[in-house]
């Protein structure tokens, strides 16, 4: 009797956990693949040399441009200049018929949070990787993920469903900004990061 | 990096009356750079949203020497006891340190207004509606500003998305200090009549700190103690009375006429 | 015990599987995202990520030219300034020009072509086909002959001195009785006086402003937008240096009026007599210029008639103090002074002597061809001249047949009574207005313009200016499908007429012909926004390089004024009739009989006045009391008590010409016995929000033999329940 009770309870606490474990990140974000296959590597590194800033570059006003806009792909890629069928389906169906890239955004803030990469980056020297990851590597882009309640990628939570970051550079929520403004000592406001 | 490299700013701003024209293009401007939704139909003075306004105001006698001013209003970024953070209960209004601007987090907000009855200057605006701009035009929001929902509080933050991006032009060059001519607020920009004048109040030599300094300067409800960083200037003696003018000190008016 | 599972078993593996779940992201997590999702407004719309630029373009609400820089987020613009440094707009725009930007989404646009099902009150405004509606506009003009003239078919310009006004007066003169009308408030009511008044018919004359040190306007709403507003605010703002000195004769609290140094406010419609009054003290104390005989044909004419206006008559009608009018005239003696006459739109003009004497007091302290005056200013390269357009009043009742309404701004400055008057029964109204206003529902065909901002457009000289200037405002939006350029609407017009042989110049190559003209002539310089650098015409070489400047939002300047030459005016151009409906003056203007109030309408629209206003103007006219909502009745507050109103009250004004509901809201400083009615934006509503009324106080207005609208009577009461 006790250990049928005893078996019943740890059946439901497993069943319980496989659903919040589980089955629960699987309900609460969609998946959707990119516009197009964008290999960071070929870009990157010893292929094609480039560096992060040579495409996510600032505008003279002190923007970050985040994703590139096609013109900037264009001024390679005017006409296909590599031997792959993902190339070549990117210039035909986006850089001849001039068409924006529908590009979803892994690390999009909501409209009132407000971060300057220029004074993270360029006044504090923090690398690209610290937050964004060594995504500069990737030879393929990750599903894009967006949870279905907040509608915000999967990666401002991280992808760990803990919340408990696999990886230093999981997690872009505000609590990661407060914690490492803290350790920087910095007395702010809340509108110097909230619009 | 050392945080404490960033010069502290005390930003402020000082509005010349005998200049103003009540042509309410700050109003306009303000309007349009926050992103604020035109009237619902049944919105009235006492319900409409506008973090500056301006008021006309009239020296009293009715046949000579008649007078008129024009009073533009906004969040008077009270530097002492600012009357509305006392009040909040829910963190949603703070000074901040680095700029003495009073900010306020909309998202934080739960719409109680106290704050409102709180502010002496009536600088702050309830969202009784949602925001509803005609077909098409929410294409031109500022996106530096995100819009405000139904039932929270709002006002005057001195165009703080403009000193995000003059901090952000600075930081690109590698510098933390932002250059004046980047960080203009939208309704000093716009003053046809250029009445107002806007800066660092810690800067001795800027012309804003030389304005408030100036004789003719004044600021409104001082009695208060809440500090404003918005001065006012007018060489007319009445509009100086009428700015410290409240229920008790009417009788003294009445003398000192 | 068989495996039987019984309900105590389900709440163990319940409880267990609450112990999981808890040990488990899910609870949390759902706590925090519920938690931004109801920060997620949907209403709030999203923002755009797209990058920033600047675009530089024109304003073309008004006459005034001002240069815009916009700022835009991937094209579209989210925010306008006035250009830095820029020559006509000083780095300034106004409340209206401000959300310029947004007319293009205003709520009342339209962009389909319409046909109404008549004039009367509920008509039916249904979609037509456009090449439909212009070919029933063709049968009607195909109609018409020589024996329907003299006016079968008359346009009105609401911005005269475009290249398309020329195109547009082209057109008329191919078509039988082509009329070219002109707003009232289209033009500068003093220099079009003065051209009139010249010897030299081809004078034209603008205001040397800059060093002027005392301005006394007869109603011109000086601060309110009046000539090239940032020169205005730029002059205003510095008189506590200069000592520049307003003085402004108005009727009207108008915000010029309060914050003039001197206000003489007069009794409504006694303008002509305290000019002349002025006149008076000038040639009693001899103030007035020593050449006066040399540089005037009628000044003995002039002097016998002023004669009659001594100080004690001119206050008495006037009610302005005889020390007042001897102070104004030694005060405007002393120059450099400028005497100018306006209205606001709606004001209606001031009457023809009232014109004229206004504008003789210029000529009489010899302000004329002087620095600070009033000087000669060249004409804009490859203007055309024209004869003189015709006002509204000048045409004969029921004799137009086809009325063109130009859609420049869609604002509204003329009654719709004095309109309907003048058309035939039966002829057609046509509006080329981009809004769905209650002033545009009421014409038989629309055939909507592009909006403001939408279509390449052309901005010369402001009014009053002493040099020419050129610019071309840039289009900022495209071009919304169904709407149809003016230019194209008079092809289409032309085709299917059968006498009109003219053809209509593309919109590119009408505008590159002014641009040649000016280029061709080598004068001048170019104003470029992008860095406020100055080139000089003569150093571009090409005139496509001289477009291309232009086309970047360049703003072309003449060289300083025109070489002065000596002009001798009438200051009496009517003669004897003009005199002696002068002296009719004398005799006093019956006061209103019985319960009827003198109404006075006045316009409030933006800070520039004539055009639509975008919603967020809301501001200042419906979420603060800065400004007044169509249909405020401005009273003194006994005049209000003595009809039994007070502060905030619903009223209703009635004369024979039909009635109207207006607010009451009482101040001290408007004349008894008086009612200022303003007409301007509305309060915002679903179905016509921001929109300026079209009829308004404008439809109890009834011109008089003089012309104008400015005075009307009516009796005004509480208004009762559901009263119209």
């Amino acid at each position: 009797m006790k250990r049928r009770t005893l078996m019943l309870i740890i059946a439901g606490v497993a069943l319980g956990a496989g659903t919040g474990w589980v089955l629960f990140p699987l309900a609460l974000y969609t998946r959707e693949s990119q516009p197009v296959n964008f290999s960071h590597k070929v870009h990157t590194g010893e292929q094609a040399g480039m560096t992060c800033e040579n495409c996510h570059d600032f505008t003279a006003d002190g923007r970050f441009s985040g994703i590139p806009a096609l013109d900037k792909c264009t001024g390679c890629h005017g006409a296909t200049i590599g031997s792959t069928d993902e190339e070549k389906r990117f210039v035909e169906e986006f850089v001849i018929p001039g068409r924006p890239v529908p590009w979803r955004v892994y690390s999009r803030q909501p409209d009132n949070a407000y971060f300057p990469h220029a004074a993270h980056v360029k006044l504090a020297g923090i690398a690209c990787e610290e937050c964004h990851g060594p995504h500069g590597a990737g030879d393929a882009l990750p599903a894009y993920q967006a949870n279905r309640l907040t509608g915000y990628s999967r990666d401002i939570w991280g992808r760990n469903i803990s919340g408990i970051p696999s990886h230093p550079w999981e997690g872009m929520k505000m609590d990661r900004c407060v914690r490492c403004h803290a350790l920087q000592g910095r007395t702010d406001g809340c509108i110097d990061c909230h619009k | 990096m050392d945080p404490k490299s960033e010069k502290t700013a005390r930003y402020g701003m000082v509005i010349d009356l005998d200049r103003c024209t009540g042509c309410g293009a700050c109003m306009v401007a303000c309007a349009v750079e926050h992103n604020v939704p035109p009237a619902e139909s049944s919105a009235t003075p006492r319900t409409g949203i506008t973090w500056l306004r301006v008021y006309g105001m009239d020296n009293g006698p009715e046949d000579s020497g008649r007078d008129t001013a024009y009073i533009p209003m906004l969040c008077q970024q009270c530097g002492h006891d600012t009357p509305c953070i006392a009040v909040c209960p829910q963190n949603a209004v703070d000074v901040d340190p680095t700029t003495g601007i009073v900010g306020q987090v909309p998202q934080r907000c739960l719409g109680c207004r106290y704050c409102m009855t709180a502010c002496p200057y009536h600088a702050r605006s309830f969202n009784w509606w949602d925001p509803h701009w005609p077909a098409g035009m929410e294409k031109t929001l500022n996106p530096d500003v995100s819009p405000r929902m139904r039932g929270v509080v709002e006002k005057c933050n001195f165009c703080h998305a403009r000193l995000h991006q003059a901090k952000a032009k600075a930081a690109l060059e590698g510098k933390r200090d932002i250059k004046p001519a980047d960080y203009v607020p939208a309704c000093v920009e716009s003053c046809p009549a250029r009445a107002m004048v806007f800066g660092d109040l810690n800067d001795a030599s800027s012309d804003v700190a030389l304005a408030a300094a100036a004789a003719a300067s004044f600021q409104f409800l001082p009695r208060l103690g809440t500090e404003p960083k918005v001065y006012y200037r007018s060489d007319r003696d009445w509009i100086r009375r009428k700015a410290d003018h409240t229920v008790h000190s009417s009788l003294t008016e009445a003398e000192h006429r | 015990m068989g495996p039987t599972i019984t309900r105590r078993d389900l709440l163990r593996l319940a409880g267990g599987s609450a112990l999981g779940v808890i040990f488990s992201p899910l609870p949390w997590k759902l706590l925090d995202d519920s938690a931004i999702w109801t920060q997620n407004w949907s209403l709030n719309p999203p923002l755009s990520h797209a990058p920033i630029s600047l675009a530089y373009s024109t304003c073309t609400l008004c006459p005034g030219g001002c240069g815009i820089t916009a700022r835009c987020t991937g094209g579209v613009p989210f925010s306008l300034t006035g250009t830095k440094s820029h020559p006509v707009g000083r780095g300034v725009l106004c409340a209206a020009g401000l959300a310029g930007h947004q007319m293009a989404m205003h709520p009342l646009r339209i962009v389909q072509a319409c046909a109404s099902s008549g004039r009367s009150v509920g008509a039916v405004i249904s979609p037509l086909e456009r090449e439909k509606a212009i070919a029933a506009i063709g049968a009607i003009l195909n109609g018409l002959s020589a024996r329907d003239a003299p006016h079968s078919v008359a346009l009105i310009d609401r911005r005269p001195g475009r290249a398309l006004s020329a195109v547009y007066r082209n057109f008329l003169s191919t078509v039988p009785g082509g009329l070219y009308i002109v707003s009232p408030s289209a033009e500068d009511a003093t220099l079009t006086t003065l051209q009139q008044m010249a010897a030299t018919p081809a004078w034209i004359g603008g205001f040397d402003f800059e060093q002027t040190r005392t301005l006394l306007s007869f109603g011109a709403p000086v601060l309110e937008g009046w000539g090239s507003p940032g020169q205005v605010m730029d002059i205003w703002s510095k008189r506590a240096r200069t000592g520049f000195r307003l003085i402004q004769a108005d009727s009207r609290p108008s915000r010029t009026a309060r914050l003039a140094q001197t206000w003489l406010q007069l009794r409504p419609g006694t303008e002509t007599i305290l000019a002349l009054g002025l006149g008076h003290v000038i040639i009693r104390e001899n103030l007035h210029a020593h050449d006066i005989k040399r540089t005037t044909r009628d000044f003995a004419e002039y002097a016998r008639l002023v004669a009659r206006f001594d100080p004690p008559t001119v206050s008495a009608l006037c009610g302005v103090s005889k020390e007042s009018i001897e102070e104004t005239a030694r005060t405007i003696a002393r120059r450099p002074s400028l005497v100018v006459a306006g209205t606001d739109p709606a004001g209606g003009p001031l009457p023809n002597e009232a014109r004229t004497a206004i504008a003789a007091l210029n000529v009489l302290l010899g302000t004329m061809g002087t620095r600070a005056g009033i000087v000669a200013r060249n004409p804009l390269p490859g203007e055309p001249v024209m004869p003189p357009a015709t006002t509204i009043d000048q045409v004969p009742d029921q004799s137009i047949r086809i009325l063109i309404i130009d859609g420049a701004e869609s604002g509204y400055d003329i009654p719709v009574s004095l309109l309907r008057k003048k058309v035939h029964p039966q002829g057609a109204i046509v509006s080329l207005s981009p809004l769905l206003t209650p002033m545009t529902a009421w014409a038989d065909y629309i055939i909507p313009a592009p909006a403001h901002l939408e279509l390449l457009e052309e901005i010369s000289t402001a009014p009053g200016a002493v040099t020419c200037s050129y610019a071309l405002a840039r289009p900022l939006h495209p071009v919304r499908e169904g709407s149809t350029d003016p230019l194209d609407f008079l092809r289409l017009l032309s085709a299917v007429t059968a006498g009109a042989a003219t053809t209509i110049p593309t919109r590119d190559a009408m505008l590159r012909a002014r641009a040649d003209a000016i280029h061709a002539s080598g004068r001048g310089k170019v104003f470029m926004p992008q860095d406020g650098a100055w080139i000089e015409v003569k150093g571009l070489a090409t005139t496509e390089q001289f477009w291309q400047k232009l086309s970047e939002g360049g703003c072309w300047i003449d060289d300083g004024p025109a070489q002065s030459r000596s002009v001798s005016f009438s200051l009496l151009p009517g003669g004897n009739d003009e005199a002696t409906r002068c002296l009719a003056l004398l005799s006093g203007s019956e006061t209103p009989e019985g319960s009827s109030v003198t109404v006075m309408p006045y316009g409030v629209r933006g800070a520039t006045a004539s055009a639509q206003v975008s919603p967020i103007l809301s501001k200042i006219f419906q979420e603060s009391n800065l400004k007044d909502l169509d249909g405020t009745a401005l009273l003194h507050p006994g005049t209000a008590t003595s009809y039994g109103l007070a502060d905030g009250d619903s009223a209703t004004m009635h004369n024979g010409a039909g009635t109207m509901r207006v607010v009451v809201r009482c101040d001290g400083a408007v004349l008894p016995g008086v009612v200022h009615v303003a007409a301007g934006p509305r309060r915002n509503n679903s179905d016509a929000p921001g929109c300026v009324g079209g009829e308004g106080i404008l439809s109890l207005c009834e011109p008089g033999s003089d012309g104008t609208w400015r005075l009307t009577t009516a009796t005004i009461g509480k208004a009762h329940g559901s009263e119209i």
